[in-house]
């Protein structure tokens, strides 16, 4: 699945996973606005930045934007790090930091034509 | 007629999404999960109202038309809640102390720890959001 002639399918698939993504997560939030008495449990969160084009930096950027439970306030390019602000961190910045990054492959895999395989990305 | 009743649910449901987002602008504590809660009015609300629509006056054009609309909403929305959410921590909106962890104050503080007194009074989150947050955050730009 991740040979050059893939890319039309993997670009679908990403599409089809993000638009998703986006219904989850807005339900999520619309549950908790909606409950009576729940307060949401955020969290800015430290995410390190792979080696990105412009683009694909922008791109990541919007998709993280979209998903309205995750949110980005800073990059720092030279550092190479975001900060990402989470309606659901919970307390537990280590999987919200595998699930900003868990999405940077998946979109990788829907744009690119030699996407990162899943041990490159562990690195 | 069963287009009607589909289109109108889904004009309602995205009326809802929209209600539910303003609803969450007045509860919740600060402007970073209030721009979350408009993430959902701009996505969901929007692409449901859209696609009631294209329900209602279904046209393979109109089909295109919605699907672009779509797209350009979401994208727009996406550069406007990041340029808000950066203006806002430049200016000094902190987060909710509720915010845990708060990273970006962590880094904040390493980076000009100077200006926050480490002494025998340790500053809470929030004053040192505040007080290291925009300042020192600019050199992050």
């Amino acid at each position: 699945m991740t040979r050059p002639w893939s890319l039309p399918l993997r670009a679908v698939i990403f599409a089809l996973w993000f638009s998703w993504q986006v219904v989850v997560t807005s339900l999520r939030v619309s549950a908790l606005i909606l409950t009576p008495g729940r307060q949401p449990r955020p969290g800015i969160v430290r995410v390190p930045i792979r080696d990105l084009s412009d683009g694909e930096l922008t791109l990541l950027v919007a998709l993280v934007t979209i998903t309205p439970d995750t949110l980005v306030i800073a990059i720092d390019r030279d550092a190479g790090i975001m900060h990402v602000h989470g309606m659901f961190v919970d307390g537990d910045p280590e999987a919200f930091r595998a699930a900003v990054r868990g999405m940077e492959w998946r979109m990788l895999r829907g744009i690119r034509r030699r996407p990162p395989s899943v041990e490159e990305v562990a690195s | 007629m069963i287009a009607t009743i589909i289109g109108s649910a889904l004009l309602i449901l995205g009326a809802f999404n929209i209600f539910s987002a303003a609803v969450g602008l007045l509860r919740l504590p600060d402007l970073y999960t209030r721009t979350s809660a408009i993430g959902t009015a701009a996505g969901l609300g929007v692409a449901f109202m859209i696609l009631g629509v294209v329900v209602v006056d279904f046209t393979w054009l109109n089909l295109l038309k919605g699907v672009l609309a779509i797209v350009a909403q979401l994208v727009t929305s996406a550069v406007g809640s990041f340029a808000l959410a950066r203006s806002g921590y430049l200016t000094g909106s902190s987060p909710a102390a509720i915010t845990v962890p708060d990273e970006l104050a962590d880094d904040a503080v390493a980076l000009g720890g100077a200006s926050v007194p480490l002494g025998d009074t340790v500053p809470t989150e929030d004053t040192a959001a505040l007080d290291a947050g925009p300042t020192d955050n600019r050199a992050n730009a």
